[in-house]
């Protein structure tokens, strides 16, 4: 279901450009559990981004069910992340001033889903996180795991294929963080793609899938 | 994103910054309240002014002496030597068809004694239409005698406020008064009107036209005014007077002829002008507030980028980034608006119970470019932040 072809990314850095990925290639299915993992700087985070359609690649193929995002526009992109795609964060990146069924519904409510059929879907997947009762507390009032939990909620809400997670459990302590990596590793088994950048040694072993990341190289173990 | 979902966003964002929207809430506020005060205070001037002129009549014509140039042209070789209009000038207006009446008007300024009490007023000479004509009534005594232009009787018509001066604590009516050094008696006391436009009448004194030609020893009038019957066509009346005159003076046409309603028009020209400059002003107030809007917008902005940046990865459209920000100015001033249309009520009645006589009163337009101008200047001053939010990568959301 995606496809990457001799993808290369510049960030532009002083006179000279700096190469963060070189000519990588892969090729992910529906199902998969990918882990990346890597020195810090590698590129890791940037790959991870353009798997996302959150940034432009400079050069290759990014070929996402079939379709060449490489030659879509940003509008284009930004419907079929919304479509496709979910986003977990480090820092969870939930919004504090909505309390978390809003958060999980933002979503649903830029794709201009309607009200009542809205409020099922977060009803349904806040159960699958274990934090219904918790549905109208701030960010502010929740625990780091929890908060997390959120995100993969607000991240599974749409339905979409492949879960894009970066650092998942970075921000969280060993427990919490054994937590999510289950919550997600089950999602996974109910059909969704799962791609992670961790530095996580127990998550990135149990992957169905590894791939290393060392200065901008890629290399499948 | 619908409609309503962005009203609950926006408000959820006001929610969260209470002190900053706050703020911005009061400038709005305040600019719209001062726009729509500024223009009741204009508006009901100009209503005043209307109101004062309309008691004047509006089938009255005054003829001045003189030609005024209104449609430039240069120099008139003619003009320089104005003919005077006089009594006979008058008369033979009145026999023109569509006149009802006509008041000759001879005035000058002198002083006027009473034994030791003196004082400079105006003296007016002039017929008893002249008091028709001004809706001037008689409080006590009589008025002019009906022979006012043709013989020169010293007596004398005296304004309220003169009659105080002169003769309290004691009756006026039948005493003597001095101009210069004639004698007149007093024979009537005008009312008190209200204030009348141009002339104070309370301070004046009013002659028979022929004793006032006699006091100035000058036959020229100083204008001539023309009451005309109900139903006729106004124009024609002027042409005639112009050609009547024309002939009367030797083939020149050295009057001007102004319409009641002429004046009225110019001033309301004036006023209504005068009244958009106030409001403009009261508008730079709503600018100012819109500067304000740009650069807490513009920090906003900013401050919210990661946010921003997840929305966009969530799926949100730069054209809908774009319009959370522009509805999210609009909605501020929208609300600001109404607390500053109902401020502005609110000082309007206090301020007509304190003083009726203002009878401040808003006119619809007032409100609707208030919050037009309102609407406008968030409209505008919010574009350029909302298109720098527009513009935010999706990526920034990872720099939280
Ligand atoms: N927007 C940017 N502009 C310029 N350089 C950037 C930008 N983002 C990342 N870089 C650089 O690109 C390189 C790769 O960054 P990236 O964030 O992908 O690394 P990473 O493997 O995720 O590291 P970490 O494990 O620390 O998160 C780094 O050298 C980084 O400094
Ligand atoms: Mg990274």
């Amino acid at each position: 279901m995606i496809t990457l072809k001799q993808l290369n990314k510049w960030y532009p850095s002083g006179e000279e450009p700096l190469h963060v990925l070189k000519d990588i290639n892969l090729t992910i299915a529906q199902g998969d559990y990918l882990s990346i993992m890597g020195p810090s700087g590698s590129g890791k985070s940037t790959l991870l981004n353009m798997l996302g359609l959150l940034d432009v690649i400079d050069e290759g193929e990014y070929w996402l069910e079939d379709q060449p995002t490489h030659q879509m526009t940003e509008e284009q992109r930004a419907r079929l992340r919304s479509q496709h795609l979910g986003f977990i964060f480090q820092n969870f990146q939930l919004i504090n001033r909505l309390s978390a069924a809003e958060n999980v519904a933002l979503p649903l409510v830029l794709a201009e889903v309607p009200k009542d059929q809205r409020d099922a879907m977060v009803k349904d997947v806040l159960s699958k996180v274990g934090l219904l009762e918790r549905a109208h507390h701030r960010p502010g009032q929740l625990s780091g795991g929890q908060l997390q939990r959120v995100a993969i909620a607000r991240a599974i809400v749409t339905q979409p294929k492949v879960i894009l997670a970066d650092e998942p459990t970075g921000n969280l302590d060993q427990t919490s963080g054994h937590d999510i990596i289950h919550l997600l590793e089950s999602l996974n088994q109910q059909g969704l793609t799962l791609l992670v950048v961790t530095h996580d040694m127990e998550m990135g072993k149990r992957a169905l899938r590894k791939v290393r990341m060392v200065d901008g190289v890629l290399s499948e173990q | 994103m619908k409609t309503r979902d962005i009203i609950q966003f926006n408000n959820q964002l006001f929610a969260r910054h209470r002190w900053r929207t706050t703020l911005l809430m009061l400038c709005v506020a305040l600019g719209v309240s001062a726009v729509v005060l500024l223009v009741s205070v204009g508006e009901s001037a100009r209503q005043y002014v209307e109101r004062e002129f309309s008691m004047l009549g509006s089938n009255l014509l005054i003829i001045l002496p003189g030609k005024k140039q209104t449609s430039g042209g240069g120099v008139p070789f003619y003009g320089t030597t104005t003919r005077d209009l006089t009594l006979a000038d008058a008369n033979s207006i009145r026999q023109l068809p569509g006149v009802r009446s006509v008041a000759p008007i001879i005035a000058g300024t002198a002083n006027v004694s009473v034994g030791p009490r003196s004082k400079n007023v105006m003296v007016i000479g002039s017929t008893r239409d002249f008091l028709t004509a001004r809706q001037l009534s008689i409080a006590m005594g009589q008025s002019l005698p009906i022979d006012a232009e043709q013989v020169s009787r010293n007596v004398a018509l005296i304004g309220s406020e003169l009659e105080e001066e002169l003769f309290a604590p004691n009756n006026p009516l039948g005493e003597m008064l001095t101009i210069d050094d004639y004698r007149y008696r007093v024979v009537g006391v005008l009312a008190v009107r209200g204030e009348s436009l141009g002339l104070d009448m309370r301070d004046t004194v009013i002659l028979p036209v022929k004793a006032a030609e006699s006091l100035f020893n000058s036959a020229s009038l100083f204008r001539i005014l023309i009451d005309l019957n109900g139903l006729v066509d106004q124009q024609k009346v002027i042409e005639d007077v112009y050609a009547l005159i024309k002939q009367r003076h030797q083939g020149e046409e050295d009057i001007t002829i102004i319409t009641q309603q002429s004046v009225m028009e110019a001033f309301n020209n004036i006023m209504v002008t005068l009244t958009a400059v106030v409001g403009l002003l009261g508008a730079i107030s709503l600018v100012v507030a819109g500067i304000l809007i740009m650069n807490l917008s513009l920090i906003s902005v900013q401050q919210r980028r990661t946010e921003i940046g997840l929305l966009k990865a969530l799926g949100a459209s730069r054209q809908l980034i774009l319009r959370l920000f522009i509805s999210e100015s609009v909605m501020l001033v929208l609300i600001a608006s109404a607390f500053g249309l109902g401020a502005a009520q609110l000082i309007l009645s206090l301020a007509n119970q304190w003083i009726p006589v203002l009878s401040l009163a808003t006119p619809l337009w007032a409100h609707l470019s208030a919050v037009g101008v309102a609407v406008l200047t968030a409209l505008v001053f919010s574009y350029l932040p909302a298109r720098q939010a527009a513009n935010v990568s999706p990526v920034e959301v990872l720099r939280g």
